[in-house]
């Protein structure tokens, strides 16, 4: 009774193709609900570090900003409606793969910089 | 199985190695070079060893492994926000499979309860990242987040139970 217990632990069963199914139509569902929700563009970026805002840009102007403090730099670049972020002084530098963002909502994040670049209006 | 009572010096012994293999298996995690589209995705190999912990020496143990991993782990190439995604997420998974584990035995899987895990850990971590940052247009990320929770769970939960299944030797107290 007990290894029959155990054997059931390795098949697949009914439940766990419930729960795989459940999960994709999930996805799905939101995937579609936030489409329809989220694709707004944006006319400007807020840039926030250490939960201050310290500049608000507009994103029909092609410009380069720098950011720098004691936590590390982040240079922000402005081209054709469209922000990213390039050269975080950040060890993985995850904030240059997340770009560019142009709908409103969307955030560039560098964490060990805490500074958010989000797209507003 | 373990004395629910006692904390024996062997079972110190034991739990070290389990948290140097799974601080090791995030470690190895980090060499695959292969970058995702998108960012904070992971595979998340230290869970197997965190599923083997679940099955073979129950809840407590796992708990253990599982945090002081996270600590370690995050203190070491970390910062105090990695620290709080990675203890948010296994903490909560941990606690679904377990509960799922319990109360509705051999109606899933090792896979099945894997998979389960890995959603509610990244459910626990796109929470925790609404609270950080404080913006709720994070939620945007968690239809990808739950695709991606479903394909490494799958993953780690067969190699998780192949593991189960193939070293049934603990060492006696």
């Amino acid at each position: 009774m007990q290894s029959n217990a155990r054997k059931r632990l390795f098949q697949f069963h009914k439940f766990d193709l419930i729960v795989i199914v459940g999960a994709l139509c999930l996805v799905a569902a939101l995937t579609a609900l936030f489409a329809r929700i989220m694709h707004t563009p944006g006319n400007k970026v807020e840039v926030v570090s250490h939960n201050k805002t310290i500049g608000t840009y507009d994103l029909g102007t092609d410009g380069e900003y720098e950011f720098s403090d004691l936590f590390g730099s982040n240079r922000l670049i402005i081209k054709d409606g469209s922000a990213y972020v390039t050269e975080g002084s950040c060890s993985r530098h995850i904030c240059e793969k997340m770009g560019p963002i142009s709908d409103i909502g969307e955030m560039i994040i560098c964490l060990p910089n805490e500074l958010f670049v989000k797209v507003v209006e | 199985m373990l004395d629910k009572n006692r904390l024996l010096n062997s079972d110190l012994a034991l739990h070290g190695i389990f948290i140097c293999v799974a601080a090791l298996m995030g470690y190895l995690e980090s060499l695959i070079p292969f970058a995702f589209p998108v960012p904070g995705i992971r595979l998340g190999l230290a869970n197997i060893v965190i599923i083997w912990v679940l099955y073979t020496l129950g809840l407590r143990s796992a708990l253990i492994v599982s945090l002081l991993r996270c600590l370690i782990i995050g203190l070491l190439f970390g910062n105090i926000y990695s620290i709080m995604f990675s203890i948010a997420g296994a903490f909560s998974s941990l606690i679904v499979m377990f509960l799922l584990k319990k109360y509705a035995p051999g109606k899933f899987s090792v896979m099945g309860v894997s998979v389960c895990g890995a959603i509610v850990h990244n459910i626990a971590q796109v929470i925790v990242a609404m609270i950080v940052i404080k913006n709720a247009y994070i939620i945007t990320y968690l239809p990808v987040l739950i695709g991606v929770g479903v394909i490494s769970g799958i993953v780690i939960g067969l190699l998780g139970g192949l593991l189960y299944k193939k070293i049934k030797l603990v060492p006696a107290n």
